[in-house]
């Protein structure tokens, strides 16, 4: 893993199980970066809805 | 990541120092030596304090007194300000520098008060296209945020260690706190993050399908009660688990304290098993001691009276002979003879010779009383005639008797004086209390690994249930067509918590082989007895077990050297499958070790910082001649902590 990152272990196995559904895929891992740059207290069901929002919006676009 | 500098401002020992690590061509192998006192530990503290804002190794005395400087306290008047800084600087594989600062505001107070601490602050410099960038803990991210890029505050034991960790890690830690680590390390704890947040948004749409969709409340309650059994039973089961790791590891660790101590329960059982028997032999010697007492006294009596006895004897023997005696004095016996005219001794009627001699025998018998006393006096002489001829024959049966009580006393004193060898020099009440704590350990062990199982099975169930439930709940919805968004918004999370938790699965099981398989590497790569152990395996609660070449746990039997590689192995492993290249700094890395397996520790710190950056902290002890012989020739720098004579201030001398 390099500094600040995600590690690859997690973004691969968030690809291969999310099995093709991108809009899935990329939520999951938006949330984790915004995870790990969150150390403390934060707004994070603001955030969750909002990528929900966009992310189910491409899904359906899609 | 590695250090490239530390410096220190009126931190403890250290008025104003700065320590260099600058990157070397080969072996990147530090030692600093120093005295008890010179502050080593307190470097790690310094780095400790710097990047997480606490002193892991600071002893319970330090911890109430304030960081500054001794000297620098005593300098300037009342509510003159001092500050304590430490900073470290770290080099990115890329050779850019991050530089992390932690300063400490005092104030003097009157007298000899305390320095009054007026505020802390902590800022993190990185680089940036500007050049560099100066960030603060109101920032977003905040300062803290790198520190955990650089080494996350919960692993920082895998880096900054001590001696004593080394060799105690394994017998003290347990599973569940590597498992933790290892979540850690390997962002696991992230995923369940981000899953459990994703759970409570699904409790809400739940929750909001409940009030709209007629009918499906049912269902969603029913779904949110089985959820939270099934967490319920979630955490009873890890409760269970933390349970039997904890006696696990417990048992272990008495296991080792009862190592070569005898079962002390048991031989004190046997030794008061002897304590009785040798009462009842002692009381058994004593009454025959007091026969034998007996026995001479009424001897002695005998004795005396022998020569009275036996010419006694002799006179009667002769009178007798002499028919001066009568066969009887009985006059009663005699009369009645005489009148019956038949005679009752030998049961024949008297002719007239011998009633004229019953007759003559009444006249001479009945008018005297010597003869009849002689009657009386004859069988008690006779007595004691014999009572003297067996007198051998009982002293020689009371004295051999005695001998087979003192014998058996004798046998009895040898076995307890064996039990008082073998339990000699041991804490006899705290054997007895480990072994009943191993047998209650035992207990509690069984009692959980039952409720875990049938809590597992439990679990098993409800996991089905609310397999149906949801699909029941997905069809209720879908014959409700008005609420399609709510219905779009669940599906989309279910998915996205099936994924992250096929992968959460998928890095656990994967992890936890790289880190078995990289440790085994490691170990048998490091190790200088190769073929004494067969295998490590690591379960998956992160028990982590050593098999000797017949497969058996070999944690009993293994030296402190061992253990020390066993624990670097394991941690050079966490480093190799978290990523975090971090340095390992030790404290005393020889303190538990004694003997030649020190060399070969050396040995294994100097093999390891080939590959990553490794500073040691020893004392003038432990930096013995057979070590110094192996690092003046292999580290990068030597540094020496010095003194100043009012022990006021610590200086690093290169050596």
């Amino acid at each position: 893993m390099s500094d600040g990152e995600i590690s690859d272990r997690i973004l691969t196995g968030i690809k291969t199980h999310s099995k093709g559904k991108d809009p899935v895929e990329k939520f999951l891992k938006e949330l984790l970066f915004e995870e790990i740059k969150h150390t403390g207290k934060w707004h994070w069901k603001e955030t969750y809805e909002r990528l929900m929002g966009k992310h189910l919006k491409k899904d359906k676009n899609k | 990541m590695r250090i490239q500098q530390i410096s220190l401002k009126n931190y403890r020992q250290f008025r104003d120092q700065t320590i260099s690590f600058d990157r070397p061509a080969k072996k990147d192998l530090w030692a600093i030596v120093g005295l008890m006192g010179t502050g080593k530990t307190n470097l790690l503290n310094a780095i400790g304090w710097c990047l997480y804002g606490d002193e892991p190794l600071s002893s319970e005395k330090s911890k109430g007194l304030p960081l500054l400087n001794l000297a620098a306290h005593e300098e300037g008047e009342v509510g003159h300000r001092q500050s304590v800084e430490v900073e470290v600087v770290g080099e990115t594989d890329t050779g850019e520098n991050v530089t992390f600062v932690r300063r400490a505001s005092y104030r003097k107070g009157k007298g000899k008060s305390l320095p009054l601490l007026e505020g802390v602050d902590f800022e993190v410099e990185i680089p940036s296209s500007k050049g560099s960038r100066l960030v603060s803990e109101s920032d977003d991210p905040p300062a803290s945020a790198f520190v955990e890029r650089f080494v996350p505050k919960a692993i920082r034991d895998h880096f900054f260690l001590t001696g004593e960790r080394l060799d105690r890690y394994f017998r003290d830690t347990l599973g569940q706190s590597i498992k933790h680590e290892v979540f850690v390390i390997s962002q696991i704890d992230l995923l369940e993050k981000v899953h459990g947040r994703i759970d409570k948004i699904i409790s809400e749409f739940r929750r909001e399908a409940g009030q709209k969709i007629p009918g499906i409340e049912n269902t969603t309650e029913a779904l949110a009660n089985c959820k939270k059994d099934f967490q319920e039973k979630d955490k009873q089961i890890e409760n269970c688990k933390g349970q039997i790791a904890k006696a696990d590891l417990r048992i272990k660790q008495i296991q080792e304290e009862l190592t070569g101590s005898p079962d002390i329960e048991k031989l004190e059982n046997k030794r008061n098993e002897l304590l009785q028997r040798q009462n009842i032999k002692e009381q058994g010697r004593n009454d025959k001691l007091k026969e034998k007492g007996e026995l001479l006294f009424d001897y002695g009596k005998i004795l005396l009276s022998q020569k009275a006895t036996q010419r006694s004897l002799q006179a009667i023997d002769q009178m007798r002979k002499d028919r001066k005696i009568p066969p009887t004095h009985d006059s009663d016996l005699l009369k009645r003879v005489r009148r019956e005219k038949f005679c009752h001794l030998c049961g024949r009627p008297l002719d007239e010779k011998s009633t004229q001699r019953v007759k003559n025998l009444i006249d001479d018998v009945l008018p005297g009383g010597a003869s009849k006393a002689i009657d009386r006096m004859e069988p008690r002489l006779r007595q004691l005639t014999e009572k003297l001829n067996s007198f051998g024959s009982s002293m020689k049966r009371v004295t051999r008797e005695i001998k087979g009580y003192e014998d058996d006393l004798a046998e009895i004193d040898k076995e307890v004086a064996g039990i008082d060898s073998k339990l000699s020099g041991y804490n006899r009440d705290k054997i007895r209390r480990l072994h009943g704590e191993r047998i209650s350990l035992e207990d509690t062990r069984q009692h959980n690994t039952r409720l875990q199982g049938r809590l597992e099975l439990n679990k098993e169930q409800l996991a089905s249930q609310i397999k149906t439930l949801e699909e029941q709940e997905r069809k209720q919805m879908i014959r409700e067509g008005r609420h399609r968004k709510l219905r779009e918004r669940m599906d989309f999370c279910n998915t996205a918590m099936n994924v992250l938790k096929e992968t959460r699965e998928d890095i656990m099981s994967d992890i936890r082989k790289k880190i078995a398989d990289e440790t085994k590497r490691r170990f048998f790569g490091l190790h200088w007895k190769k073929s004494s152990y067969s295998n490590i395996t690591i379960d998956e609660d992160y028990r982590v077990d050593l098999l000797d070449r017949s497969g058996l746990p070999a944690f009993g039997t293994i030296s402190q050297g061992e253990m020390e590689i066993l624990t670097l192995a394991f941690t050079l492993a966490l480093h190799e499958v978290s990523g975090f290249d971090s340095p390992i700094i030790v404290d005393r890395p020889l303190a538990m070790v004694s003997g030649p397996p020190r060399r070969k520790i050396v040995n294994v710190f100097s093999k390891i910082s080939e590959k990553k950056q490794i500073i040691l902290l020893f004392t003038p002890d432990d930096y013995s001649s057979d070590i110094s012989e192996i690092l003046n020739s292999q580290t990068s720098g030597r540094l020496r902590l010095v003194m100043s004579p009012d022990e006021r201030e610590t200086t690093a001398e290169g050596f």
